[in-house]
């Protein structure tokens, strides 16, 4: 096996949490917008429309 | 009606591609398709927006090791073109029609863009299986679902000769499996995120796999294949167009190339009818 560059390792682990910590908020809203956009279809739906969509 | 065909190799082949990441399940699905082929090739395709691309060597110098260079072969091969006619072709449109459904569904534009590369290659180079390492236990994402992968399987077989196979579709730990076999370099691969060490980090993976299982799949349910087949059937023509202009720019005859690929297998494959997910999707 060859030598763990440890610094290397360390900026690694770092740079994954600090990009997670900033992209699955994102995800989150973008969730939350998906969720609104359900309920829309949802509301347009039972208000005759051909499927909601 | 789908085509009722295989979603693993029933029979051998001479040769078979893999849509190879480099992540445990697209090697995986490479170890079952060398089970049946004498000579797999792996496709690795860089759409432009990933980062160490250069990962998906680890497995593949790993698996040609173990089977020998003459049976294994990698190629990384950078599809932008192709990703910015079939996945962006018109963003605005797509998003008028899908919203912020198209979180989730971007990867399924990519995957479809990778496909086009894969059948280009198929059919250049004679080789009627392509596999990919879909897996149940991810079908909140669009381009894994099964209703997904029927509708491809069928239009591909149909069209191209090319059979389009999910070898280990009900597996969930390829990570172990592959560890097992001796050919992953550790364990636990599975639970790397972001970083990976066998396999590419894209800048859209994050948000899509938020929004596709907490979202997607929980909210919408059924309604995720109806839209996701939507998807996939608006692409299916410009997909065809960009391999009938490959072709005809390359002076290949397509129609023949074809029936090359058809030749190859059991005359019966394809013939009979299902109603499998795809259908119910319709």
């Amino acid at each position: 096996m060859p030598p763990v560059d440890t610094r290397k390792s360390a900026l690694r682990f770092a740079a994954r949490y600090v990009i997670a910590a900033l992209m699955i908020p994102v995800g989150v809203a973008l969730g939350v917008g998906g969720l609104i956009q359900h309920a829309l279809r949802q509301w347009r739906g039972s208000r005759g429309g051909a499927n909601g969509h | 009606m789908a085509d009722l065909l295989p979603d693993r190799l029933d029979r051998d082949y001479e040769q078979g591609s893999v849509l190879f990441s480099g992540g445990t399940d697209s090697a995986l699905a490479a170890v079952h398709l060398l089970e049946r082929c004498r000579k797999v090739t792996l496709l690795t395709f860089d759409p432009g927006y990933v980062f160490f691309v250069e990962n998906s060597r680890v497995h593949a110098d790993l698996l040609r090791e173990r089977y020998g260079a003459d049976r294994v072969e990698h190629v990384i091969r950078p599809i932008g073109e192709l990703v910015r006619k079939i996945l962006f072709g018109d963003v605005k449109r797509d998003l008028r029609e899908y919203g912020f459904d198209m979180t989730a569904l971007v990867c399924m534009g990519c995957r479809l863009s990778m496909h086009t590369a894969a059948l280009i290659h198929n059919l250049e180079h004679g080789i009627p299986v392509l596999a990919d390492g879909s897996i149940e236990k991810q079908d909140a994402i669009p381009e894994q679902r099964r209703s997904v992968l029927a509708e491809n399987r069928a239009l591909y077989f149909r069209d191209y000769g090319v059979l389009h196979v999910q070898p280990i579709y009900g597996e969930a730990r390829s990570d172990e499996r592959l560890f097992e076999k001796g050919i992953a370099p550790k364990r636990g691969l599975k639970k790397q995120f972001i970083f990976f060490d066998t396999q590419a980090t894209c800048v859209f993976g994050v948000p899509a796999d938020v929004y596709a299982r907490m979202f997607y799949k929980p909210l919408m349910g059924d309604f995720t294949d109806v839209e996701s087949v939507a998807y996939c059937r608006e692409r299916h023509p410009k997909m065809r167009g960009e391999i009938e202009a490959y072709f005809e720019r390359t002076g290949q005859d397509l129609p023949a190339l074809v029936a090359r690929l058809r030749a190859q297998h059991p005359p019966a494959a394809g013939t009979a009818t299902d109603t499998e997910a795809g259908d119910a999707a319709r």
